[in-house]
């Protein structure tokens, strides 16, 4: 199990550094922070080609909520995220202990999103975004937006191999803006809620 | 014949509302009209020359991306307090309310729009408080289906939209109407070309 810490950045890992990130998190309003290089380069470099194979499925049964792909998470990925490890190293970051971790691998390409409903009943915890778009230009859409009634709290535009963690409560809704059709690449993520 | 309506509907739409409604209505995926050349096309054109003057305010969100003026009730200008003045008038509520065999209010929303390259309405059944029929008023030439801004009705399961059903292509003059009820869904599909997309829209209450 050691050698998953190994997936991520080691400069996360020394102390000073991530003392200053825990207190990064605390001090923006919601609890944030966006952590840049996040995997290691060689766990990264390892999984940009086999993005290319995953096996995307599209949903769009309910257009009036959103229209976007889902697909496999690569398997060192997922190892990161289930990890004993990662759990501390989030819960030490954020000072929340938790009991769980939901997890998707989305795709968003041109005509793709997410809507505000009624229904949504978002879940209170840690959201987290680790995101391997690469040269995304945000005139594109395809940024995840927090909002609490009609003020935005956060727009977090696509920076790849980047890891946004969000403290949320059940008031706090978001949604992927619109990918138009300027957008040559596809938005690609994995956002997880540790609750 | 109430005179002005005469004055501003092509006349062929001010027959027998009975036969009105058989020669025009859509009902797939649900009821509807879309009436070509439906005003008088002297005062439209005035009345879009005068909209482009008019302030639009860039609206972005979940739902939609486009360009929309305040309400025209708030406009200063002569020639589309004229048109609002007609469109709100007893006479036009009347006709429509026949016309879509609904009761409706005195009141009315009308805003111009403006859906440039990237912009679009993501679909939605225009649930809300008092909205009756909702319409949209063309003022835009030359789109093709190519270009995207098409308005899309939806065929409807289990609450949700599935396919579309329609896709009714913006062409100057050319006026939509249909009765908001449970399931209506629409879109405007992303306007995908280097064109903008005029319209006048908004809903009759009851």
């Amino acid at each position: 199990m050691d050698e998953v810490r190994y997936y991520i950045n080691k400069e996360y890992l020394k102390k000073e550094n991530f003392e200053l990130i825990k207190k990064t998190f605390d001090s923006n309003r919601p609890n944030s922070i966006q952590l840049r290089e996040i995997l290691s380069k060689k766990l990264y470099n390892s999984i940009l080609p086999q993005l290319k194979k995953i096996k995307w499925e599209l949903k769009e049964e309910k257009t009036d909520y959103f229209r976007y792909s889902i697909g496999e998470l690569p398997e060192d990925l997922l190892k990161l995220l289930r990890a004993d490890f990662f759990k501390e190293f989030i819960s030490s970051l954020t000072g929340i202990k938790f009991n769980g971790l939901k997890l998707r691998f989305f795709r968003f390409s041109s005509g793709d999103y997410t809507l505000l409903h009624d229904k949504l009943k978002p879940k209170e915890g840690v959201v987290l975004i680790l995101d391997l778009t690469r040269d995304w230009d945000v005139k594109w859409g395809g940024q995840n937006i927090f909002l609490n009634e009609d003020n935005e709290l956060l727009r977090i535009n696509p920076l790849s191999n980047s890891l946004t963690l969000i403290k949320r409560d059940n008031q706090v809704k978001d949604f992927v803006k619109y990918v138009n059709h300027f957008a040559k690449t596809d938005r690609i993520f994995v956002y997880g809620i540790f609750y | 014949m109430k005179n002005e309506l005469k004055q501003w509907i092509n006349p062929i739409y001010l027959e027998d509302y009975g036969l009105l409604k058989k020669r025009f209505i859509d009902t797939k995926p649900f009821e509807h009209f879309v009436l070509n050349n439906f005003f008088n096309g002297d005062k439209l054109n005035r009345v879009y020359s005068a909209l482009l003057n008019e302030q639009f305010y860039k609206f972005d969100s979940d739902l939609y991306s486009f360009m929309q003026t305040d309400d025209l009730k708030n406009s200063e200008n002569e020639v589309i307090n004229e048109f609002y003045n007609f469109f709100r008038s007893p006479d036009f509520v009347g006709y429509i309310s026949k016309v879509n065999d609904i009761k409706l209010s005195k009141v009315i929303d009308m805003s111009g729009f403006i859906y440039g390259s990237g912009d679009y309405l993501l679909p939605h059944d225009d649930k809300l408080e008092g909205r009756k029929v909702a319409y949209v008023l063309n003022l835009s030439t030359g789109f093709t289906m190519n270009h995207g801004g098409s308005l899309d009705l939806f065929d409807a399961k289990d609450g949700h939209p599935t396919k579309v059903i329609k896709s009714i292509l913006p062409g100057f003059n050319t006026f939509t109407m249909f009765k908001v009820v449970p399931g209506c869904f629409h879109r405007v599909s992303e306007v995908v070309a280097s064109k903008k997309r005029f319209s006048i829209a908004g809903w009759f209450h009851g």
